[in-house]
């Protein structure tokens, strides 16, 4: 055992056990590395934010040279409307950024969305049943299907309708239990990334 | 007996706490090293890798931050190890805002990996030919469809702030449809995107790699065929880190790879808490009318 | 000023939305030099504008609890204070000279902060919820009907089924070889077919959502006030 000599992976260690602190219960000590979070990682965002998007997609256009492109103005000033978001009197200029920004996303959306997702996996589903495959496909077809009624509400639910939608709720119910067991090992899974850090990096332990 | 199935009920959580630190804990500095087989969907994703040729180009986007590095990073060293011995030449990217760093930590150390005999395999690789980094990009789906119309006037700049124009990586393939596949190391929602703002798009395979929460909702894209591969978790990362055989190359098991014995025993711990939880929550359930007393 | 506030965004959405969507249909230079002007510019610096936008309110949040003198006040204080260090040690080319490629290369004071600060508190918060779920699974989840019962056999078996320990539980021959097979086909059949169908209907959702943002159905981009 040799314990780290690092005061970076001291502080690391300290600031681990501060958020640790919590599963005892909420303390100063917590809600001081949740702030120091919070604040961290604002900086580190706008630091990055800055130099990889701001610097090569706005500053150098606007510098004289072979790159200068003075319709990046245009985006720039609706950049600039985004952010007056922040005084009210000017908030309402953010309106035409956001429209711009929003509305061609959802010009984007609709044809990629459609060729790109949707009918990919419509085809997927409806491929013909084989000899050697078809439990499996039979059963996502089913599964599809029964799952679509379940959320599909301009029909009541009795009947045949019913008795499908039941079985859709089925379907939801095994996904949902998948997506649970996955849920846990996810969470262990960053629980034993912090202890391994505890343990081999800042204890040393033997690894 | 009633009374026994309240006090078990009603147990401190601190007790439930100490035990999932302890299944941790224990397995880590006493591991057992239960062995594991690899899964069809990580060994389809590692073999459309393996099946590449050298000088090939990839695109490796790292959308995740360290909230997730567990998860995720192990499987990304993996598979910058796996690039860098078949000379196969990563376009490293990331469209969160936390995730240069890891990414940037990353490459760094596999490019300053020494191999168990003392060599430095990776030291003459050239960024901008052999690979590069090209940082973060806000946009998400643009950045997507960006790189689609050419990957240099989406990213006029590197991560270090170099002109990406001159870099022979560009030239050799100049948009995403000239890259051999996109492999999204993912925290966040963006293989949902990728697939239909990308890869489906330019026309070329695409895996994913993600944090265990997301892994199910990618299974139905791995089943129509529009990933290739699908290495979901730590379990996943695991499971590349053994087909990539880190053992042989570092001289150790992978961060992933160690930490699943303690994975396994949370999850008995968890599944025991269950059904004992069940057990006395019927027995409580049918206790006499009049309750406890 | 009406039409500016109100009229002018509405014909703006619906003039992008309609170029967007159109350039894929049409083999055009033309049609390309939208999609690339959009791609490439347009979208990058309207997105970084936003997350600017996002960090200026969380600044200002913290600055008027702290004018104000409300509840946790001085936490504020270390929220700003860190942000401005954060921010300094990133951007201050002056003091680190060789920015960008110093800055950013691993040993400078800015990778620092995210090797030894930020990466540790973002890792350990995440990670507290590994102990809330175990509570959680504890005290929760009961086998009350069959559906509860569905989705109880279905996390138990592929939260063994994924581990290691799950290859060492065997199942009858024509089930597949361990509890690790049933998982596999838990994950590929009745998962794949309820996410699908749930995918399905997220898209469906998402053209019509689009298609109302276009034609000026949908303002909720619009902001509540004026």
């Amino acid at each position: 055992m040799s314990l780290s000599m690092d005061i970076g992976v001291w502080i690391a260690a300290g600031l681990t056990l501060l958020i640790f602190s919590f599963i005892y219960k909420d303390n100063p000590a917590f809600k001081f590395a949740e702030a120091l979070f919070l604040g961290v990682s604002l900086g580190y965002t706008s630091v990055n934010t800055y130099w990889s998007n701001i610097v090569p997609q706005v500053v150098i256009p606007l510098t004289p040279g072979s790159s200068f492109n003075p319709w990046v103005l245009l985006p720039l000033f609706l950049g600039l409307c985004i952010v007056l978001r922040v005084v009210p009197q000017l908030s309402w200029m953010s309106r035409m950024a956001f429209a711009v920004y929003i509305a061609g996303y959802a010009g984007l959306a609709i044809p990629t969305e459609i060729s790109g997702r949707l009918l990919p996996q419509v085809g997927s589903t409806m491929q013909p049943l084989t000899a050697g495959n078809w439990f499996t496909p039979l059963v996502i077809l089913v599964g599809v299907f029964c799952t679509m009624m379940y959320f599909f509400f301009s029909l009541e639910h009795k009947g045949a309708v019913g008795k499908i939608s039941r079985l859709g709720v089925v379907f939801v119910m095994v996904s949902f239990g998948a997506s649970f067991g996955y849920t846990v090992m996810a969470r262990v899974s960053l629980l034993i990334g912090r202890i391994q850090f505890l343990f081999f990096e800042w204890l040393g332990l033997p690894n | 007996m009633h009374d026994f199935a309240k006090i078990i009920l009603n147990l401190d959580r601190r007790i439930i706490y100490s035990i999932v630190m302890l299944c941790v804990a224990i397995p880590l500095i006493k591991p057992l090293g239960l062995p594991f087989r690899i899964t069809p969907e990580v060994r389809d994703g590692y073999e459309l890798v393996e099946s590449l040729k050298a000088e090939d180009v990839i695109v490796i986007s790292c959308d995740y931050g360290p909230s997730a590095e567990a998860e995720t990073h192990p499987m990304f060293v993996a598979l910058l190890h796996q690039c860098f011995q078949k000379d196969i030449r990563p376009v490293i990217l990331t469209l969160i805002p936390d995730g240069p760093g890891l990414a940037n930590r990353g490459l760094e150390d596999v490019l300053a990996y020494v191999d168990p005999d003392g060599n430095k395999p990776y030291e003459n690789l050239v960024p901008g030919d052999d690979f590069v980094f090209l940082g973060f990009k806000a946009g998400g789906q643009a950045v997507m469809l960006g790189i689609g119309q050419g990957f240099t006037g989406t990213f006029p700049t590197d991560y270090n702030g170099d002109d990406t124009g001159n870099m022979q990586i560009f030239k050799d393939a100049p948009k995403l449809a000239d890259t051999k596949l996109v492999f999204d190391i993912a925290s966040v929602g963006y293989p949902d995107f990728w697939i239909p703002y990308g890869t489906e798009r330019a026309g070329i395979p695409f895996i994913v790699s993600c944090t265990a929460v997301s892994a199910p909702q990618y299974y139905p894209y791995y089943t129509a065929g529009q990933a290739t591969g699908l290495i979901g978790g730590m379990k996943g990362a695991a499971e590349y880190e053994k087909l990539v055989d880190m053992e042989a190359i570092t001289g150790k098991d992978g961060p992933a790879t160690k930490g699943l014995d303690a994975q396994s025993a949370v999850h008995v711990f968890i599944i025991l808490a269950i059904i004992i939880a069940n057990i006395f929550y019927m027995v409580d359930k049918r206790r006499p009318v009049g309750g406890l007393a | 000023m009406m039409f500016l506030r109100k009229r002018l965004p509405i014909i703006l959405a619906f003039i992008t939305g309609m170029l967007l969507w159109l350039q894929f249909y049409i083999p055009s230079r033309m049609a390309s030099n939208v999609l690339t002007s959009f791609t490439q510019s347009w979208a990058i610096i309207l997105a970084s504008s936003a997350l600017f936008l996002g960090i200026l309110s969380a600044v200002h949040h913290h600055w008027t609890k702290i004018k104000l003198h409300k509840k946790g006040y001085a936490y504020s204080y270390i929220t700003l204070v860190s942000f401005a260090i954060t921010f300094i040690a990133g951007m201050a080319w002056w003091i680190f000279p060789g920015f960008i490629a110093k800055n950013m290369a691993n040993g400078s004071f800015f990778t620092w902060i995210f090797d030894n600060i930020f990466t540790p508190l973002a890792a350990t918060m995440f990670s507290l919820l590994a102990f809330f779920i175990a509570s959680a699974a504890f005290r929760a989840f009961r086998a009350r009907s069959f559906e509860a019962t569905a989705l109880l056999i279905a996390g138990c078996i592929v939260m063994l089924g994924r581990v290691p320990i799950g290859e060492l539980i065997p199942m009858p021959a024509f089930i597949g070889d361990d509890l690790s097979d049933v998982a596999g086909w838990i994950m590929n059949a009745p998962n794949s077919a309820a996410q699908r169908a749930i995918m399905i209907g997220v898209i469906l959702s998402q053209v019509a959502i689009s298609i109302r943002i276009i034609f000026g159905i949908e303002r909720t981009y619009m902001g509540g006030s004026d």
